[in-house]
């Protein structure tokens, strides 16, 4: 297997040589460049074609961000970007996820994991994980196909009226969940529960984020908030989140996470106490994202009744986690992203 | 926390901040003048960042804590959110300050000392209101959450969650508990099924037993649930048999599959996860030497640069013993090589020292700030034009050169440019301008530092000068303006009445002398009344070669450092006359007292001893000691020889009158002479 050739940017000479050493460690990945600046990381990615960039944000001459969209518009490479995980950090990556970039990692690795190790092994695997989009290796897939209607209905959505819609998404969620929630009017008649994996300071930010881009109301999720109609709730990053209903008021609970729980929000928790709170009656729909989250909750909520889209692969930046719904043989249907607003909206009709 | 000022990563880390900091520190003062200029706020912001950005990598939390705040502060000011003024820029200054000092702390193997908490909180209320007066209380109240605050939070949450096996849901927010506990139980129960305590990396063996004392929650679960353990472990085989998660040890990133494994410690899949990431690890750390690849510096000891140095001087050496033998043997071809090795040598010698070379921005680098802390205690405008920063001088230069450099830029603020008032009332601009230029002039460095202030007034000088009884008055009569600026240099001599905090006490401008010429300077100062104050400073390149003039002396070979001579005449020793009791020559129709060096050789007091012998043609060497031109009686001068100077032997060393000792050409060795210590010590008898 050919190694996976990076391109490190960075303006400190300090962070290029320990984001080598950290990569180069693995004997799969080679380091093929390095870059101080944006400008200079642009000419080199022209010039190297290397299969991953990791970038920096705040560097001189061309920032993170400007140089991300000048690689797409010349030379579309997959970018990871390195963010500081703070509320300002936050707003500078979903800007770089915006121009292109596919996934963010924190800056102090050390929130990667709490030991250095595995910190380097997370680093190391996401710098591949994205130089090979599962949506490269199509054959793979090419054995799954949708669930079998359960009851011997067909479940496009037409007859399925939901008290929620639950959307889970990581990798190429951000720009996942803006492009299907772009595409709900105001008036969109399901309370919507939004899990991504992000840190703590990040979801503010991409709420209000989401809320500009969007007609629907969105808004980060408090403990106890009711789940209403024409309402996004996005789950805030740190912690878990998962639906209670009193009576036929569906509300939102959040609990903290256990150490070692790495994924939090997690959809697993989400979907699977969504099946607790009303099992037949939410959607739970998995948007791209790297690794299998919410593959177990999607099936507890489709045994109970509930139904359950996954995004197709060729939509996906990642092919996992809706990947690994499918094999779980927990989807009912299989849609592209930009097809998933309109399918949303026809629920019920 | 262990320090390791060794550590290869931490140097690495020091080196590059090390840079960024005195950047910042000339940027920070270039802000007061030009506060929305974004380049620089940006570049500021940068240097914050990315040195919080190191720190945060080796876990160095106090660095982390006032860079974050720092950082988070110019965010804001490149933002056009908060505008830079004096207060904010005298808080930035004083993190820079403690950031230097963490600095020094690694260096010196201690972990860095926390910030002081009011400075935090300054820079709190300053990113929070705007200033930090009238915040003080409010700033320190509500911090803004940072990363750092979650993850203490968290953290403290992780202990609480592993002291404490209970459902803590329920404790989390009571007042929910209280309308919904049933689903907090439920909560719980999720949280076990999905992500069982078995699967905690690192958590340690008891804790992945499923929680004791709650038998009725996992009772619960057993009973409510469809989904049994055995389909859990049958999901996470499912997962784990496709591969997609080696080399995960605890299985959270890439979420499922180990996180999904439930309660089943001992289950094969679980356990063999660790081992294949603990093989794939060291497979990994010896990939290939790729690494190296694009690196194009290493540190190097200095120790080791000395080593070097000291190797090519005693090529030199070599070289010049050839070169001297060659004169007798003379052949053409010998000749050749011999002129072949000198020029190699000569290279060898230049690319050696420039390896050892820093530009003098590592010293003028102080200055902007120095500048700007002087003027604002001092209630001044100056004006800092720097020149010539990037001119290079031996390390060991630019470290001995700094102490008296800040002496004299302190002296320049403090007694030379005026106040604002004084200077409109002069119908000067309020604002002084210090100047400080560097140049390399041959072999050696220029070094000026001038103000447009007051200047000096050399009859006031003078009057100082008798009034301290540092000269008498007939001395003082004679003395040229130009030689009056001299007599600053007199030890104990200060012209303000007042000594001030800013430029020292006692600590005059004699020791700056002093310390200029141990490097083997000179300093030299002009000034006009009401015009200003021009200091000139010259140091050779390097400390290690030094240009001398041999001379002969009673058979032995003697080597003056070239620095200090001014001319070479031959004179008659009967036309020389006897003033004040000391023998002098005339030349330009002024008195030049004569020393005799062999009287110092041999020990022969006396004024006029046996000196007569030959006396019709002697060479006479001017030399500068202190402002006084002087001359050596010698009996040849041979000519110029760059010596490498070798500290003397332990009997003689201290012993005042020598610097050095060196092998000269012809194999031999030669003291090399410290004039003004000699003159100092046995002025009286030569």
């Amino acid at each position: 297997m050919p190694k996976v050739r990076v391109l490190v940017v960075d303006d400190s000479g300090f962070f290029r040589r320990r984001i080598r050493e950290l990569l180069t460690a693995d004997p799969d990945i080679e380091v093929i460049g390095e870059a101080a600046d944006g400008r200079e990381a642009v000419s080199q990615v022209c010039a190297l074609h290397p299969d991953v960039v990791t970038m920096d944000i705040e560097m001189p001459v061309l920032d993170g961000i400007s140089a991300v969209r000048e690689i797409m518009r010349r030379q579309p490479t997959p970018v990871l970007m390195f963010s500081s995980l703070t509320v300002e950090g936050a707003r500078a990556t979903l800007d770089a996820l915006d121009a292109g970039a596919v996934d963010f990692l924190p800056k102090r690795f050390s929130d990667l994991a709490s030991d250095s190790n595995t910190a380097q092994l997370r680093l190391q695997q996401r710098v591949k994980g994205v130089a090979r989009p599962v949506g490269s290796s199509r054959r793979a897939a090419a054995d799954v196909v949708e669930a079998p209607p359960m009851r011997g209905t067909a479940r496009d959505g037409r007859q399925f009226r939901p008290q929620a819609v639950v959307i889970g998404a990581s990798t190429g969620g951000p720009v996942a969940l803006q492009k299907v929630l772009a595409g709900l009017p105001a008036e969109f008649p399901y309370p919507v529960l939004l899990v991504q994996h992000m840190p703590a300071n990040f979801t503010s930010a991409f709420a209000q984020r989401l809320d500009g881009l969007c007609a629907l109301r969105v808004r980060e999720a408090a403990d106890g908030d009711a789940l209403v109609a024409g309402e996004a709730l996005l789950a805030p990053g740190g912690q878990h989140i998962g639906m209670v209903s009193r009576g036929d008021r569906l509300s939102v609970k959040l609990l903290p996470s256990k150490p070692g729980q790495f994924y939090k929000p997690s959809v697993d928790i989400a979907l699977a106490s969504a099946a607790d709170a009303c099992a037949g009656k939410v959607l739970g729909v998995v948007l791209t994202g790297m690794g299998s989250d919410g593959a177990e909750g999607a099936r507890r909520l489709r045994q109970g009744g509930g139904m359950v889209w996954a995004q197709d692969e060729a939509s996906c930046v990642i092919y996992g986690m809706p990947r690994a719904v499918v094999q779980a043989g927990a989807a009912d249907r299989v849609i592209a992203l930009t097809d998933i607003g309109a399918a949303l909206q026809r629920l019920g009709r | 926390m262990q320090i390791d000022p060794e550590d290869d990563i931490l140097q690495d880390f020091l080196v590059e901040s090390r840079e960024i900091v005195d950047a910042l520190g000339e940027q920070l003062v270039e802000l007061e003048q030009r506060g929305d200029d974004s380049d620089l706020l940006n570049s500021v912001f940068r240097g914050f960042h990315t040195i919080k950005g190191g720190a945060g990598f080796l876990g160095l939390d106090p660095l982390v804590s006032v860079c974050h705040r720092t950082e988070d502060l110019f965010n804001l000011l490149r933002n056009g959110e908060r505008q830079a003024n004096g207060e904010l820029m005298d808080q930035v200054l004083r993190a820079l300050d403690v950031v230097n000092a963490q600095f020094e702390s690694l260096e010196a193997g201690q972990p860095p000392q926390e910030a002081p908490a009011e400075l935090l909180t300054a820079l709190e209320a300053l990113i929070d209101h705007g200033t930090v007066g009238t915040a003080a209380s409010t700033g320190k109240d509500t911090p803004e959450p940072t990363a750092d605050d979650v993850d203490q939070a968290f953290d403290a949450m992780v202990m609480a969650l592993s002291d404490e096996p209970d459902p803590t849901g329920a404790s989390e927010s009571p007042a929910a508990a209280a309308s919904d506990d049933i689903t907090d139980e439920e909560f719980e129960a999720l949280l076990d099924q999905l992500h069982g305590e078995g699967s905690h990396a690192g958590v340690p063996a008891e804790a992945e037993q499923p929680p004791v004392g709650t038998p009725a929650e996992d009772a619960k679960t057993a009973d409510d649930d469809a989904i049994s353990e055995d389909e859990f472990e049958a999901l996470l085989d499912e997962l784990h048999g496709k591969g997609q998660h080696a080399g995960v040890p605890d299985g959270e990133e890439a979420p499922a599959a180990p996180a999904l494994a439930p309660r089943a410690p001992d289950r094969v899949p679980t356990a063999s996860m660790p081992a294949r990431a603990t093989v794939d690890a060291p497979a990994g750390s010896a990939a290939p030497a790729a690494a190296v690849r694009g690196e194009t510096s290493v540190r190097v000891d200095t120790a080791r640069l000395d080593d070097i140095m000291n190797l090519v001087g005693e090529l030199v050496l070599v070289r010049n013993r050839i070169t001297t033998l060659c004169g007798d043997v003379g052949q053409e071809a010998v000749n050749q090589a011999v002129a072949d090795l000198e020029l190699v040598t000569s290279d060898l010698q230049s690319a050696v020292m420039k390896t050892r070379m820093q530009p003098i921005k590592k010293v003028y680098g102080r200055f902007p700030r120095l500048v700007r802390d002087l003027a604002r205690d001092l209630g001044k405008e100056i004006r800092l034009d720097m020149r010539g920063e990037d001119t290079d001088l031996d390390k060991n230069l630019v470290e001995a050169i700094s102490d008296p450099l800040i002496h004299l830029v302190r002296n320049s603020c403090d007694h030379g440019i005026e106040t604002p008032e004084v200077r409109e009332a002069a119908g000067k601009p309020r604002q002084g301008t210090l100047l400080l230029s560097a140049e390399q002039e041959g072999d050696h460095i220029l070094l000026v530092i001038a103000d447009d202030g007051a200047g000096i007034d050399p009859k006031a000088l003078r009057e100082k000068a008798v009034a301290k009884g540092l000269i008498d008055a007939e001395s003082a009569e004679r003395l040229s303006d130009k030689e009056s600026f001299d007599l600053i240099f007199l030890p104990g001599f200060s012209t303000k009445e007042q000594i001030s905090d800013v430029s020292g006490r006692g600590v005059g401008m004699d020791v700056v002398k002093t310390r200029i010429a141990q490097l083997n300077g000179t300093i030299d100062i002009d000034s006009a009344p009401g015009a200003g104050t021009t200091l000139r400073v010259t140091v050779p390149l390097t400390l290690a070669i030094l240009p001398t003039l041999m001379v002969r002396i009673k058979g032995r070979k003697f080597a003056m450092p070239m620095a200090v001579v001014r001319e070479i005449f031959s004179t008659d020793l009967r036309k020389t006359k006897v003033v004040d009791g000391r023998r002098v020559v005339v030349v330009r129709n002024k008195a030049m007292p004569l020393f005799f060096l062999e009287r110092w050789l041999e020990g022969i007091p006396g004024l006029d001893g046996a000196s007569e012998t030959d006396d019709t043609d002697r060479q006479v060497v001017s030399v500068m000691v202190g402002n006084q031109a002087i001359g050596l009686v010698v009996d040849n001068v041979l000519g110029l020889e760059e010596v490498v100077i070798k500290p003397l032997g332990t009997l003689l060393h201290g012993l005042s009158g020598l610097v050095g000792s060196t092998t000269t050409g012809d194999g031999r060795i030669a003291l090399i002479i410290d004039i003004p210590s000699l003159i100092n010590t046995y002025g009286d008898t030569l």
